[in-house]
């Protein structure tokens, strides 16, 4: 009895920490579109609400959203079913799946100009050919910038759940007479349809709700995310307009959240038996060899000018190689504590960020409370996921401006822990749930208390999630922008934000040394971490990872598959 | 002696104990037998202290214990699933306890309790590397080190198969016998329940059908319940093999 009341104040004070940090902002948010000084006033928020202009944005990210989502959901596919069902080399396939990843370690808003330094007009590429492959500034430009975005993500997800279709279904599909289409049919796209709708939303979500590249190559297209930045830092901010605009980017958000859940319902994963045998195809193999090749193409192609702009001595009018850039940042002191502010940030938010989701998963997953306690940490946990990180940053805005909070670095990481929170917690759900839930029990009829249970058998238990839950937090921190645009001072700026900033000035050396530092810094927690969480007492096939951007869970494999 | 008097227990309405009464002597190896749903794990966790009774009371050597709490029971159990902890080895895994309560077992008795369970060539193996008659012996030992007043076992045998069965079945009867602990096991295998116990208690929808010791319950079956569903078991059993092979009913 006694535990069960030191369970349920903890669960308050979970609580407490949403009703705080989640509810109360949202509350705020909604204040200020709907009321003024005189009490309540819809007036406002139904004329923004009807606006051309907010029409005009709105529209503008549907249409970007639903191009993005479609082309990164067959891109993905096409990626990922080379992976499984040709016999493209090993080695190929594990260096495609490496490189589709890669932009996952780096913000949106660095592919955006890494995008004007490959793609752009005096871009490295564009020299190399002699001409321009597309206009960055076009629609196609942005699309593409949104694919090279999304589709590491949708590929994840359908790779995961492709590399569990099982060989029976193969053998069966023959043996009731399919053949061609029917039989690809049958034996993938069936199995495959929720992902392939999870995919879809999920990336419809991602860019939708996108702040980085939009800010980045196409500040003029009129686009949600761009109206609520110039509404809430614009020339003439209106706060009031800012919160409607939230709202309109709230509710689209929601819905796409809602309908992830239920596609969730009917996402069965089956365990693997049997790997299908491939006859060789030469024209299957060279038709995904080139499929692969250009999206791996892409990528790399973009990123290069990550790896080289900053040792040029002045891109594009002086090629030599320089460390200038680099001595420069080092000895600007701005550069460094910026640089600081970044890796603290993304410090504490994985100490936080793992404290929180992994008390809250035991509160659900490990304490007597019954469901109709813990299914509103669930729930929490789903309505956190539905909401944008630029929405958050603007509610917290709202709730928080004249407080000490104001402007410091435990905002910035207040905010980052409940955006994150949904996947960190799912993930530490589902290792608890995988313990026997007779330890607590066991370990008190051997002597222990509550304490001594968790630091001697929960936790240890625990040690490859808590590192992959670190490490989820610690990179998604650095390289997450929407969240904290609204909300970083001078002194706390991050890197994101001050790229974001730096572009105003032009000061692009800048900007690509950042970015670089950036990449570096994630690529050395991945490694460090992948190293971390190797020898694993518990199997965990996969976790569910959250994309920066989204409040979307995801299932995504942590474990470096090994292809056959 | 253990005695429960009157207990009554029900989850959301359901009565799942109806107005138990019973006693087990000191030493004793009671059996709780009944099919899937009877109650059985219910029962067990109530005298082992981690479930609340609605009304009744519980007895130990004529102390009124109804009202303490699980871990100043002093009774153990070994739950189904072993629950051994994965992140340390075997040998750590049976001295947890005594990392709590050094002065439980002096070092000559838990290397007796090795011995005995034939666990010392695996003392430095994880958890996942054991076999399930393995497992079920470390968490023999892990609970008999800490010299439990009543051990519990709940369906001990029902996650092992053939041999090993056999083998674990009279083990456990053998260090039972020889510490002369009161034991009380949990199972629906009525073979299990007739053969390994002094006394038998059969559970039906939460009351008792008949408690006795086995050759009462198969001479003189209380009731046709027992009969039926306990007892025919049996002889379908007897019956199948004897009209596959012949022979004659000894
Ligand atoms: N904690 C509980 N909450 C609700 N119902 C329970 C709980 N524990 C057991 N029951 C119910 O009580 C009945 C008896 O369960 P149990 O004692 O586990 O049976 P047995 O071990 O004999 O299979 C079952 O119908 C079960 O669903
Ligand atoms: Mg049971």
């Amino acid at each position: 009895m006694r535990k069960n009341k030191s369970a349920f104040a903890v669960y308050l004070i979970i609580l407490a920490v949403f009703a705080i940090f989640l509810g109360f902002p949202v509350l705020r948010l909604f204040q200020q579109a709907l009321t003024t000084d005189r009490g309540f006033d819809p007036s406002q928020f139904i004329e923004v609400m009807g606006s051309p202009q907010l029409r005009q944005a709105f529209m503008g990210s549907v249409a970007i959203s639903l191009k993005t989502s479609i082309l990164a959901t067959a891109l993905g596919f096409i990626i990922a079913y080379a992976l499984n069902f040709t016999r493209l080399f090993k080695g190929y396939k594990r260096f495609v799946e490496l490189v589709v990843t890669i932009p996952m370690l780096s913000p949106t808003i660095v592919y955006g100009f890494a995008m004007i330094y490959t793609f752009g007009r005096q871009g490295i590429l564009t020299r190399f050919l002699g001409f321009q492959l597309f206009d960055i500034y076009s629609t196609t430009g942005l699309l593409i910038g949104f694919l090279i975005y999304t589709v590491p993500i949708s590929f994840m997800l359908l790779n995961n759940s492709m590399k569990y279709i099982d060989a029976q279904f193969f053998t069966v599909s023959e043996l009731m007479g399919d053949n061609g289409i029917k039989k690809f049919w049958n034996t993938i796209m069936i199995p495959m349809l929720t992902s392939i709708g999870l995919s879809m939303v999920q990336t419809f979500f991602l860019s939708f709700t996108d702040f980085g590249l939009p800010a980045s190559i196409a500040a003029n297209r009129p686009l949600v995310s761009g109206l609520l930045f110039t509404q809430m830092i614009g020339a003439v901010p209106d706060f009031t307009r800012g919160a409607v605009v939230a709202i309109a980017m709230l509710l689209p958000a929601i819905a796409t959240a809602s309908l992830m859940l239920w596609l969730r319902r009917y996402d069965v994963k089956y365990d693997k038996i049997s790997a299908p045998l491939l006859k060789p195809h030469p024209v299957r193999e060279w038709a995904f060899l080139v499929a692969t090749l250009i999206p791996a193409a892409f990528i790399i192609l973009t990123f290069a000018s990550v790896f080289v702009v900053p040792f040029v001595e002045s891109y594009p009018f002086n090629l030599g190689f320089t460390w200038r850039h680099f001595i420069n940042a080092l000895n600007n002191r701005e550069m460094v504590s910026i640089y600081q502010n970044s890796l603290w940030l993304s410090v504490l938010t994985g100490i936080f960020g793992l404290i929180l989701s992994f008390t809250a998963a035991l509160v659900v997953r490990r304490s007597s409370l019954g469901e109709k306690w813990t299914n509103v940490i669930e729930a929490m946990s789903q309505v956190t996921n539905a909401i944008p990180g630029m929405v958050l940053g603007v509610s917290f805005l709202f709730a928080f401006t004249g407080t000490t909070l104001q402007n410091s670095l435990a905002i910035l990481v207040i905010c980052n822990v409940i955006y994150f929170f949904p996947t960190p917690f799912a993930m530490a759900s589902q290792t608890l749930e995988k313990l026997s839930g007779h330890f607590e029990k066991t370990a008190a009829l051997l002597g222990d208390n509550y304490l001594q249970t968790l630091v001697r058998v929960i936790i240890p238990n625990c040690k490859k999630t808590f590192a992959e839950i670190f490490g989820y937090l610690f990179i998604h921190s650095m390289v997450t922008i929407s969240a904290l645009i609204f909300l970083v001072g001078v002194r706390t700026a991050t890197i994101t934000t001050r790229i974001s900033a730096l572009q105003n000035f032009n000061r692009f050396d800048e900007i690509f040394v950042l970015a670089l530092l950036l990449l570096a810094t994630n690529l050395i927690a991945k490694l460090l971490l992948g190293f971390l969480s190797k020898p694993r007492a518990m199997k965990v096939k996969e976790a569910p990872v959250k994309a920066e951007a989204t409040g979307r869970l995801m299932k995504l494999p942590m474990k470096e598959r090994k292809y056959s | 002696m253990l005695k429960l008097t009157d207990i009554k227990k029900s989850f959301h309405g359901t009565t799942v104990i109806d107005n138990l009464s019973l006693s087990i002597e000191k030493g004793e190896i009671v059996s709780i037998l009944g099919s899937s749903g009877s109650g059985k794990t219910t029962l067990l966790n109530i005298i082992l202290g981690m479930t609340d009774i609605d009304s009744g009371s519980i007895y130990w050597e004529g102390e009124n214990i109804t009202q303490v709490g699980m871990k100043q029971r002093g009774f153990n159990i070994v739950f189904q699933d072993y629950a051994l902890f994965p992140n340390l080895n075997v040998e750590k895994n049976i001295r947890y306890g005594l990392r709590n309560k050094k002065e439980m077992s002096t070092e000559e008795e838990v290397q007796e309790m090795i011995d005995l369970l034939d666990l010392r060539k695996h003392l430095n193996k994880s958890i996942s590397q054991l076999s399930g008659g393995q497992k079920q012996r470390v968490a023999l030992a892990r609970t008999l080190v800490m010299k439990p007043k009543i051990l519990l076992l709940d369906e001990p045998l029902s996650a092992l198969d053939g041999v090993i069965k056999e083998n674990i079945k009279n083990r456990i009867k053998e260090i039972v016998e020889q510490f002369q602990l009161t034991t009380i096991i949990v199972t629906h295998d009525p073979e299990e329940a007739l053969t390994m116990s002094d006394k038998v208690l059969i559970l039906n929808q939460g009351k008792i059908a008949q408690y006795a010791a086995p050759h009462e319950i198969i001479h003189e079956p209380a009731d046709n319940f027992i009969e039926e569903f306990i007892l025919r078991q049996l002889t379908i059993k007897k019956d199948n093999i004897f009209s596959l092979f012949g022979g004659s009913h000894a």
